[in-house]
């Protein structure tokens, strides 16, 4: 190309140049919208949950930390915190359980129909809890298993069983078979293998399981819905029992309430961000690292 | 953009990591300088490597150029005119990436012809050029294949023309050879030759082979800890390297450490513990001096024989290359030294080695950094 | 590699890789496929009518299959606006960078908080009282009380807070996924940012693009806490799991709910099937330059 045109190409370098930051200044504006919109949203439920009495003004008359005393005892939070932990404590440790062994198997093994079980797998991550859940929940009336303890926690361990499994299969395709042939070589048996070997190589990857599936757990509302009785609720259920009957009780308890489920599901959350990506909440694409 | 350039001109390109442009401001680690004041200028049709060990700034080097990272000081000039704050868009350069860095979901024809269509050229000279680029890099079979149905050295062909095909005044190659098996490389690198032979295109070529260097390039510049070491002909650069460094890249790989006798004309006289030798100084040289030379140029000599410019040494390992073989053996004071030549000797004997004189430089002993 | 006994002729039982894979995929088969085979047997046989009573129910009573277009209304522009924004948000992330982490992480913290936290956030944040509408008031952008709750829009907002971060990660995984070296090979050969997008890394992202807008649109049309919290349940936003979960829970009809969970499940599973049959249009290949 002649001299010409590429001044012709400097002439409009500016205003592409302008362009261009002005579309940076949308996105950057419109995600700020975004997140202080949200920041707003949580903390008005502090500030009512703080208040004393908040009715038309920017701010309460008064601050008080009653109203969490008071949820804590109308809505009987110290069994639904207890009943949560057993239900996320027992979802863990079952789909880790039966989750890493499926997912090893399906990352070191070719069988006949291994994509057809990878599809099965998938399925309860793809659709929505809502969709499957109410057949889930009738068929766990008719055997009675629905509001007990068993009922929640198998239902619960409906998708977080696929999910470890989804997170674990490409950990453990990319950690080097050579590794354990090497240790077969020097002998170790399956045994020895398992404890001295895989053991310590998947802990990683077990541990981000874990931390996901607790945030995923404690969040999980639509199937706990479907399947908890009065006595098996947990702290997400007992909060919408507590938003859909507002009026019943004093909107700063139920504002106390949410704020008490929101550091749970915050803290863990933030835990598990010290380990993993936030892009594996919901999928397992492996991240690249960035090329030079 | 301008097809043509008479100079191509870096005054004191410098490139800091560990923050960019905001550097420093935390109290982070210390800023490191991949690129510390690189000046060149490059004539037009000029093929010049940058040449070093991998995180010696090469690579940041070509990627300022091409405008892919920003220069924390310095300027770039292309004929008087500063482009050094154009984005890499705008500045028209070729650029071949060590990865091909093909659009994986364009035909070979689409990814030749990509860099024509983004400059708006009517679709029949796009056809054109493309088909003559295809010609020249000798890919005529593969038009209209994907990238990943191609083995590496098409891909790289593929990449090489998509470079060329814009015609660009400048042509940054980074490591282009360097995913090839050892065969292909030395393919490619004829092909590289022959296609700027048959263009002329000003090339700067990023590489840490010095083979490929030395049998591409013009002009050579070393570079280390993001400075340019020496800057010069293939020759000059192999024969007479500026200092350690340079040397010890270039294949002197041995190196010792001795007292200086005699320092006269340009010629130092060394000597050591069963060690007395002469060679060209290069640099000033105090009370100690490292003599560098190449194992192929040293020799073995009968033991009865004393040489002028001749050492001791005690035989460590064999290894048998077929028409030579390398010694490793150990001088009297015990530091390593390197003999490729013919001949034949057993562990733990004591062999009498010579240089050549014109094959030894001398160079005052490294600063500790 | 732990040794099952398929490197060598055995019986099955003995075949680790058998026993490691087979808890997992009994509980999916037990929890999971049993329910759902169990539910469109079920509905098949309603209550009263002949086997395709229900369907027939569903389909001529205007309060059941309205809830389809309902959803609809909901889901789709939910989805269109989440990945529509989710889109440049991710590009412009897409470098790793302390700067990412954070603002990733900002971005995930509504996903964990859950529907049903958001809705009681917004119940106090976008309420006819709450700050929002006293700073619209205040700023006088808007006269008289702003609704945003039991109300279309309150569901439609809910819907983006939950649903932008889930599609905003899913994208960002697939972009961080794409070989940041073709964006540079293509600025040299004269791309600016807008073309390095269109022409590379958008056709690279689109089958990723239609696997998020499928599993965005699914989360979407399952809506369900936030319809019945934000919304208007029994009318503008009547969902269509609402009509399920009335069905099964307070009429105790179980055989209709199973029919309607059904035919979610069918609306769902036809529109994924058309967002990806769209993808196998386009480009499918790996999204790297070239040998690593």
């Amino acid at each position: 190309m002649s001299t010409l045109s590429f001044s012709a190409r400097m002439g409009k370098a500016l205003p592409a140049k302008l362009v261009g930051r002005a579309w940076n200044a949308t996105i950057v504006g419109l995600m700020t919208f975004f997140l202080i919109n949200i920041g707003l949203i949580v903390a008005s439920v502090a500030t009512s949950s703080f208040g004393k009495r908040w009715f038309n003004t920017w701010l309460p008359d008064g601050y008080t930390t009653h109203w969490y005393f008071d949820a804590w005892k109308e809505f009987q939070l110290s069994s639904v915190m207890i009943v949560t932990i057993q239900i996320v404590l027992a979802v863990v440790i079952l789909a880790i359980a039966l989750g890493v062994p499926a997912a090893y198997a399906l990352a070191r093994r070719d069988f006949r129909g291994k994509n057809l079980l990878m599809g099965l797998f998938l399925l309860p991550l793809m659709i929505p809890p809502i969709t499957y859940g109410i057949p889930l929940a009738t068929v766990m009336y008719r055997l009675d298993l629905a509001g007990t303890l068993t009922g929640v926690i198998i239902a619960n361990l409906l998708p977080a069983l696929p999910f470890v499994i989804l997170v674990m299969t490409p950990f453990i395709e990319q950690i080097d078979t050579n590794l354990e042939s090497a240790a077969r070589v020097f002998g170790a048996s399956n045994l020895q293998l398992f404890r001295h070997v895989l053991v310590p190589l998947l802990l990683p990857g077990m541990l981000a399981a874990t931390l996901l599936v607790v945030v995923r757990t404690i969040s999980m509302f639509e199937l706990t819905f479907l399947t908890a009785g009065p006595s098996t609720q947990t702290l997400v259920v007992s909060l919408y029992y507590a938003v859909f009957a507002a009026g019943v009780r004093a909107q700063q308890s139920i504002d106390a309430m949410a704020i008490v489920y929101m550091v749970v599901t915050v803290t863990w959350l933030l835990i598990a961000m010290r380990f993993v990506s936030p892009t594996q909440l919901v999928s397992q694409v492996r991240e690249q690292p960035q090329g030079n | 953009m301008k097809n043509h350039f008479d100079n191509l001109s870096l005054r004191q390109v410098t490139r800091r990591f560990g923050g960019g442009p905001g550097a420093g401001k935390k109290g982070s680690a210390p800023v490191l300088a991949a690129l510390d004041g690189l000046s060149l200028d490059v004539a037009k049709g000029e093929f010049i490597a940058l040449l070093g060990p991998s995180g010696c700034g090469k690579s940041t080097a070509l990627n300022c150029i091409a405008g892919l990272l920003a220069l924390s000081e310095g300027q770039i000039l292309l004929d008087d005119r500063r482009i050094d704050l154009l984005p890499p868009e705008e500045r028209g350069f070729g650029m071949v990436f060590q990865n091909y860095a093909l659009f994986p979901h364009m035909t070979v024809e689409k990814n030749i012809g990509f860099g024509l269509l983004m400059r708006g050229l009517p679709e029949r000279e796009i056809a054109q050029r493309v088909a003559k680029a295809i010609d020249l890099v000798q890919l005529g079979a593969h038009t209209q294949k994907l990238p990943g149905q191609m083995s590496g050295g098409q891909q790289q062909r593929v990449a090489i023309a998509r470079a060329i095909v814009i015609e660009p005044p400048l042509i940054l190659m980074d490591e282009p050879l360097s995913n090839l098996d050892a065969k292909l490389r030395l393919e490619m690198r004829t092909e590289i030759r022959r296609i700027h032979g048959e263009l002329g295109r000003t090339t700067l070529y990023v590489t840490h082979d010095q083979d490929e260097a030395l049998s591409l390039a013009d002009r050579i510049v070393v570079m280390k800890d993001g400075v340019a070491q020496q800057i010069g002909t293939p020759q000059m650069v192999y024969s007479q390297p500026q200092n350690l460094a340079v040397a010890r890249f270039m294949g002197y790989r041995n190196e010792l450490l001795l007292d200086v006798v005699e320092q006269r004309d340009g010629v130092g006289q060394l000597k050591g513990p069963g060690i007395s030798i002469s060679g060209t100084v290069r640099g000033d040289l105090g009370s100690k001096a490292v003599a560098a030379f190449r194992p192929d140029d040293c020799s073995i000599v009968p033991n009865d024989v004393s040489p002028a410019n001749a050492l001791t040494a005690r035989v460590d390992a064999v290894e048998y290359y077929g028409r030579e073989t390398l010694f490793m053996l150990r001088t009297l004071d015990n530091v390593p030294l390197f003999v490729r030549t013919q001949g034949s000797a057993t562990i733990g004997e004591s062999l009498t080695i010579s240089i050549p004189r014109e094959r030894i430089l001398i160079y005052p002993p490294e600063q500790a950094k | 590699m732990i040794q099952g006994a398929s490197d060598r002729p055995g019986a099955w039982w003995k075949d680790l890789t058998f026993w490691m894979l087979a808890p997992a995929t009994l509980f999916i088969l037990l929890v999971f496929v049993y329910p759902f085979v169990d539910g469109l047997i079920l509905s098949f046989n309603p209550m009263n009518g002949g086997y395709f009573a229900n369907y027939e129910n569903f389909f001529s009573d205007p309060r059941l299959w309205q809830t389809i277009g309902t959803t609809m209304k909901l889901a789709l522009p939910a989805t269109l606006i989440n990945v529509g924004v989710a889109i440049p948000v991710a590009y412009r992330l897409r470098n790793k960078s302390p700067y990412q982490k954070l603002a990733t992480t900002i971005i995930t913290i509504p996903l964990t908080l859950g529907t049903v936290l958001i809705a009681q956030g917004m119940l106090s944040y976008f309420g006819p009282n709450g700050w929002f509408s006293q700073l619209v008031q205040w700023l006088n952008i808007w006269d008289g009380p702003v609704r945003l709750t039991h109300n279309y829009w309150g569901v439609l907002i809910s819907l983006v807070i939950s649903g932008f971060p889930f599609v905003f990660l899913l994208i960002l995984s697939y972009i961080t996924g794409i070989d940041p070296v073709l964006s540079r090979a293509a600025a040299t050969l004269g791309a600016n940012p807008f073309r390095q997008f269109r022409h590379i890394v958008f056709p690279l992202l689109l089958p990723g693009l239609a696997m998020s807008f499928a599993l965005s649109f699914v989360q979407a049309f399952s809506v369900f806490p936030s319809a019945i919290l934000l919304g208007a349940p029994s009318g503008p936003t009547r969902v269509i799991s609402i009509a399920a979960y009335e069905a099964a829970f307070e009429n105790y009809d179980y055989s209709l709910a199973s029919a309607i969970a059904m035919i979610m499940g069918i609306v769902q599973l036809v529109v994924v099937a058309l967002v990806l049959g769209f993808r196998r249009l386009s480009y499918r290949g790996p999204v790297t330059g070239g040998k690593g």
